[in-house]
């Protein structure tokens, strides 16, 4: 099991925002989470991802408890999250944005920059090849020294994903990739999303727009104030009569 | 003529030292988010490190090299002492701690070395003349000395690893977090640099004037007036800030008398804040 959820709980005040939520992600699955505004799905990240702390329960990666680690030490274990309205480096190129996200050991302190200089040069050099593949195969080549400030709001999410693969994450969260992206970005994301699946990457995803979603998830789970609704393959879940109601039926309301 | 030239040229070398210590200043705004009152004071004693130094070994290189490593030293323990426990908290706390922290090293340095003057003892140098101008060799040395070091940081902040990292916490800290980057190892980066940036800017305005316990304090509107000017942030803008106001000072002295130098940095402080906030380069933002 990849990531474990268990039990995730946090409240303001008298309101539970996410209450008791237990699901899990199998290694490599691609999983989706939705619900109507105002479910829980951000704050249900922000607790996986150690944003915010949680009232009660926890969340296991890879079999070990992350317990109170913070989003620092969560993203260095490999999971990593993106962001609803995608935030970047702005004044970093897209290519400077790609490797500031490289896990270092060496270059890491100032003093390597002067004494170290050879190490520090033959880490870049293997960092900036990994950068180029990641720009390759977002096809963000065009766009690598503009500084992601200056991008689309497609073009940063690729910019997100990207950062993301350069963590080296083995669990990738998504938060809405697809909001306020063109229909051919949609396409050309999860092209990508699915190609990474296939090299055994992980992936949570949080979505409004349901007909990518679907065609991309092998499980939904759906949450409705706060709570785990309903879970399965998005057939069974669509199909749920609770599902409709809270979520569908209240779109079209 | 050739005096206002070598006004000119003496308004230069200040400016490159207000420009070194604006550089200091505004590298810690723009990744910690304060304005460090105590940069002044890191002047102050990278410029009595050296002299110590170069007392010792009669090496004015050596002693320089003692005084940037001391004031790389200095950042760094101000951040571990003080700074970092104040992290999270409002911008004013930190403030208003830095103007303390400079307070103790202006009281420290009072009690070690007393608050006569202290001078380098270099030997005099016959000034080159160039038509009617004339320049002091020192003053070249100094020049080539404050360009090198900002190439170093500029080479540093661009082209290494912990540079990137550095621009990267100051663009977005918490997205730096997430994205693995230690906060821990940046600021460490980030106050040794900006601490021997300040005190190489002590060390040459040491060498051009004398040292006492205040040089540095006093230097510090002239230094607030360039990092604004320059944009708060911006690297090559407090450098730039830092040389015009240091020209202007001087050029306007003649007209203004020594003592006004220092109101004139104030007006321009006072102008900029109204006419254009973000200072000649644009936003208010991080390093970058």
């Amino acid at each position: 099991m990849s990531l474990a959820i268990q039990g995730l709980t946090k409240a303001y005040g008298g309101l539970h925002v996410v209450s008791d939520v237990r699901f899990e992600v199998p290694k490599g699955a691609l999983v989706g989470v939705i619900g109507p505004n105002g479910a829980g799905k951000s704050t249900l990240f922000s607790l996986i991802t150690g944003f915010l702390a949680a009232d009660a329960g926890d969340v296991a990666f890879e079999g070990r408890s992350l317990g109170r680690a913070s989003p620092m030490e969560r993203a260095r274990s490999g999971m990593v999250r993106t962001f609803q309205v995608p935030r970047e480096f702005s004044h970093l190129t897209v290519r400077e944005n790609l490797m500031a996200a490289a896990p270092g050991q060496a270059g890491e302190r100032l003093i390597d920059a002067f004494f170290r200089f050879g190490t520090v040069k033959a880490q870049e050099k293997e960092i900036a090849a990994k950068v180029e593949e990641t720009i390759a195969f977002l096809r963000l080549a065009k766009v690598a020294d503009v500084p992601a400030g200056r991008l689309s709001g497609g073009q940063k999410k690729l910019v997100e994903l990207g950062r993301a693969l350069m963590t080296g994450a083995r669990m990738i969260l998504l938060d809405e990739p697809f909001a306020g992206v063109n229909p051919v970005l949609i396409e050309e994301l999860s092209v990508r999303i699915r190609e990474l699946n296939e090299r055994g990457i992980g992936f949570l995803i949080i979505e409004h727009d349901l007909p990518a979603l679907n065609k991309l998830v092998s499980t939904l789970h759906v949450m409705d104030r706060g709570e785990l609704i309903a879970s399965g393959t998005p057939a069974e879940v669509l199909a749920n009569p609770r599902v409709r109601d809270a979520y569908l039926g209240g779109a079209a309301a | 003529m050739s005096g206002f030239l070598e006004l000119a040229i003496s308004g230069l070398m200040s400016g490159l030292v207000i420009g070194l210590a604006a550089l200091a200043l505004t590298l810690v705004f723009g990744v910690a988010r304060f304005a460090n009152a105590a940069t002044g004071d890191f002047m102050t004693i990278g410029a009595y490190a050296a002299v110590f130094g170069f007392t010792a070994t009669g090496s004015i290189v050596i002693g320089g090299l003692l005084g940037l490593f001391i004031g790389a030293v200095s950042g760094v323990i101000s951040y571990f002492l003080v700074f970092r426990v104040l992290e999270g908290r409002p911008s004013v706390s930190a403030l208003l701690a830095s103007i303390g922290v400079g307070f103790i090293i202006r009281s420290v340095l009072g009690v070690i070395y007393g608050h006569g003057q202290q001078v380098f003892q270099l030997p005099l140098v016959r000034p080159w003349r160039y038509f009617d101008v004339r320049i002091q060799p020192n003053d070249l040395k100094i020049g080539a000395t404050a360009l090198l070091a900002l190439l170093v940081v500029f080479l540093v902040l661009h082209a290494t690893p912990i540079g990137r990292r550095m621009r990267a916490v100051a663009d977005d800290p918490m997205l730096a977090r997430v994205s693995g980057i230690a906060p821990r190892k940046v600021m460490f980066a980030l106050w040794a640099m900006s601490g021997a940036v300040a005190a190489l800017a002590g060390v040459l305005l040491g060498i051009r004037t004398v040292i006492w316990p205040e040089m540095g304090w006093e230097m510090l509107i002239p230094v607030f007036a360039a990092a604004v000017l320059g944009g708060i942030g911006h690297p090559v803008g407090a450098v730039l800030a830092g040389v015009i106001l240091g020209v202007v000072q001087e050029i306007a002295t003649p007209y203004v008398g020594f003592t006004y130098k220092l109101a004139l940095a104030f007006i321009i402080l006072l102008v900029v804040l109204l006419v254009r906030p973000k200072g000649l380069f644009g936003r208010v933002e991080g390093v970058r």
